[in-house]
């Protein structure tokens, strides 16, 4: 009877209750809706992942196949149209070099190479695990479907470019994935102690914000050992990206813990016999969390940008391995470039992910910030 | 006020100290071979390879070739420069006019068309030309530096052979460093100028325009942007409204009551966007290969010059010192609202 009563009483609760209440989730998520453009960034986003995660699958072409006679080859023309009539499906012709001073390529139209999904290609293993075969677009043998062209040892830009997404997409992941925890313990450790603690651990971040950074990253990089491999390589441009990025971080989560740490959950959490380190791990921190994401979106433009500027001076990510920006210093003196402008392509792709991180990104700031928000 | 400028320039041997020490502890990385080999410019030499190595101590622990080289710049001695061929000293203080020219003849277009376009973009706030300055410095941002600098080298040299590379014509050239042509300050436009030979003023401003250019594209956003946002926050003030509630005329308002104090952060970031145009010329100098601080430094580093890179790593660490302490200063003496600690 008694529990009769009860359970009455709950659902009248749930009944007259606000119909639902939201977390900061999907508070956040209903904010972000109502930008279209920053919705828009995030899908590119979304889709430059999906080309990072499935790059063997969906590049025509393996990252260090070479077509050594078709070097310099401009993008291949997908044709709908010729003497024998129209075709639904595009297909191309068939090339050969002419001229290699000129690099020019005389197209054979006698017979029609079609495009095809799903084709039989180059053998791969997807994760390094699973083996396929199958690649997103391709066409017969002799025909070659060079969509964005081809380097000067004949390799298909657009499938390097496929497989530079992994390095150009993760490096500034991974430099935030080092950057963030740092700059976090560190501003708040100095943050909540203050004082002299606070001064000595702001001058050595000071110190370091006062490196003058491009400069030093090019000693940094011209100093690393040659010998390592290319993807240890990556790894070091990585740590060194972090390194010169921590301090101006720890600098602004240490202005913010300033302000947090005299709230009362921060006391409760104190006189509660909490230790230091647990108080600023689990009670500030967490506080910081939405200024930390917008940070990092915005942060991870600057390290595509900063590997691309290395590779210019070949101290980047380097060869066999590709990235956006050693794929564009092909393109970095006049007259190659002048005879072959499809070897700016890649600056395509950095242009799409710099733009798309940063509209991304102040969007998800308006969306994050509850003053910013409108009901 | 002057504890706060002492204590920042106490920073600055400590910032030299920060990167020398990190630049040698990452020579340790390095085989002595390899540094030995920067000496070396024909294959005869490479019998006298572990002469070079024991002469210059390459081989001594680490700690002890800095200490070595830290007694050396307390006597003024910043080592040879094996790529620029001089002391580093005298590398230095010939390269950094021209980089200090280039910053002037970027910084000048970066504030007008800057502050122009900003304010434009916050008076007509959501119209075109806020949208358009927006795509523009967006765009601007998203690409290295270097694809840029290609572009315009592609479109005034390659297109139109407008702005050639280089710092002057051979002709030009050959008359500056003959005895007719007196050298003031290093910097050939002004020198020109003070020469009055304006055929070479004109020639040293072609050859000026091309990296210029570039520096400016690069480097106009953040000024276009907080100089809308100074102006968005000034433009919503109620003393701006009771300007126009006076009557005044629009241009008046703005031209007069408004811009003046939206251009107080602006101002301070100028100082900011000097140290960064001089930090950013390393790669603008590179391609249109005019003969800069940035160049060299590129150069040096490349050719594992060490003397070279230390020395000018630490002179443009101590540049952007100065510059940021010179424009915390002037924030103070443009806003008597703020107070340094």
């Amino acid at each position: 009877m008694a529990q009769e009563a009860i359970r009455r009483g709950q659902r009248a609760r749930a009944e007259t209750a606000p119909p639902q209440i939201r977390t900061p989730a999907q508070l956040a998520w209903r904010q972000l809706r109502k930008h279209p453009m920053a919705l828009a960034g995030g899908a590119v986003l979304a889709v430059l992942y999906l080309v990072v995660a499935l790059a063997e699958f969906i590049a025509p072409y393996s990252l260090d196949f070479a077509d050594r006679e078709r070097f310099y080859h401009p993008p291949t023309v997908l044709r709908f149209w010729d003497a024998r009539g129209f075709s639904l499906r595009p297909f191309v012709y068939v090339t050969t070099l002419e001229d290699p001073q000129l690099r020019t390529y005389r197209v054979d139209p006698t017979r029609r190479y079609y495009v095809r999904f799903f084709v039989h290609g180059e053998p791969y293993r997807m994760f390094g695990l699973l083996p396929g075969s199958r690649h997103l677009v391709g066409v017969d043998a002799p025909g070659r479907l060079f969509l964005m062209g081809t380097d000067q040892s004949g390799r298909d830009q657009f499938s390097r470019i496929v497989y530079g997404s992994r390095v150009s997409m993760t490096i500034g992941l991974l430099s935030a994935m080092i950057t963030i925890p740092l700059g976090m313990v560190y501003g708040g450790v100095a943050g909540y102690y203050g004082g002299r603690v606070d001064n000595l651990m702001m001058r050595l971040a000071e110190i370091i914000m006062s490196f003058p950074g491009f400069y030093l990253l090019l000693t940094l990089a011209a100093v690393l050992p040659t010998g390592v491999g290319c993807t240890t390589h990556f790894y070091l441009i990585t740590f060194i990206l972090a390194f010169l990025g921590w301090a101006g971080f720890s600098r602004m989560i240490r202005g913010m813990v300033l302000s947090i740490k005299e709230r009362e959950f921060v006391q409760a959490a104190r006189a509660a016999g909490l230790g230091d380190f647990r108080v600023i791990v689990r009670h500030i921190l967490p506080n910081t969390a939405s200024q930390v994401i917008v940070v990092a979106t915005l942060g991870i433009p600057g390290a595509i940008l900063g590997e691309s500027s290395l590779s210019f001076f070949g101290f980047g990510v380097r060869e066999p391995c590709a990235s956006w920006g050693n794929l564009l210093t092909a393109a970095s003196n006049l007259p190659t470039l002048i005879l072959s402008p499809w070897l700016l392509f890649p600056g395509l792709f950095i242009i799409a992910a710099v733009v798309a991180f940063n509209i991304f990104g102040d969007g998800l700031r308006d969306a994050l910030d509850p003053r910013a928000r409108t009901s | 006020m002057a504890a706060y400028i002492a204590r920042r320039l106490v920073m600055l041997p400590l910032v030299a100290f920060g990167v020398t020490v990190l630049i040698f502890a990452l020579l340790s990385f390095l085989d002595p071979a390899v540094r030995a080999g920067a000496f070396i410019t024909n294959p005869n030499q490479l019998k006298a390879i572990d002469s070079i190595i024991r002469t210059y101590g390459l081989d001594r622990p680490i700690y002890e070739q800095y200490w070595t080289w830290l007694r050396e710049v307390f006597r003024g001695n910043l080592g040879w420069s094996q790529t620029a061929r001089m002391p580093v000293r005298e590398a230095i203080a010939a390269f950094f006019p021209g980089t200090l020219e280039l910053t002037f003849y970027a910084f000048v277009p970066i504030m007008l068309i800057g502050v122009w376009l900003g304010t434009a973009a916050a008076v007509h706030r959501d119209r075109l030309v806020d949208h358009l300055s927006r795509i523009f410095s967006i765009s601007f941002r998203s690409l290295p530096s270097f694809v840029w600098g290609l572009l315009v080298l592609m479109v005034f040299y390659g297109r139109l052979s407008w702005f050639p590379p280089g710092r002057l014509s051979l002709d030009a050239d050959l008359f500056v460093r003959s005895g007719q042509f007196h050298a003031y300050t290093g910097l050939v436009t002004l020198d020109a100028l003070l020469n009055g030979q304006l055929w070479i003023f004109a020639d040293a401003l072609r050859h000026i325009a091309g990296p210029a250019i570039t520096l400016t594209m690069v480097s106009i956003a953040l000024l276009v942007r907080l100089m809308r946002s100074s102006m968005l926050e000034v433009l919503n003030q109620d003393y701006v409204r009771t300007a126009r509630s006076k009557g005044l005329a629009e241009p008046v308002v703005i031209d007069k009551h408004a811009r003046r104090n939206a251009l107080i952060p602006v101002i301070t970031l100028s100082s900011y966007t000097i140290v960064s145009l001089l930090g950013g010329v390393v790669i603008t100098e590179t391609i249109f290969n005019f003969p800069g601080i940035g160049r060299w430094g590129a150069f040096a580093a490349q050719q594992l010059d060490i003397p070279g890179v230390t020395g000018f790593t630490m002179f443009v660490a101590a540049l952007t010192v100065l510059g940021n302490l010179a424009a915390d200063v002037l924030y103070v003496f443009f806003d008597p609202r703020i107070r340094l600690r």
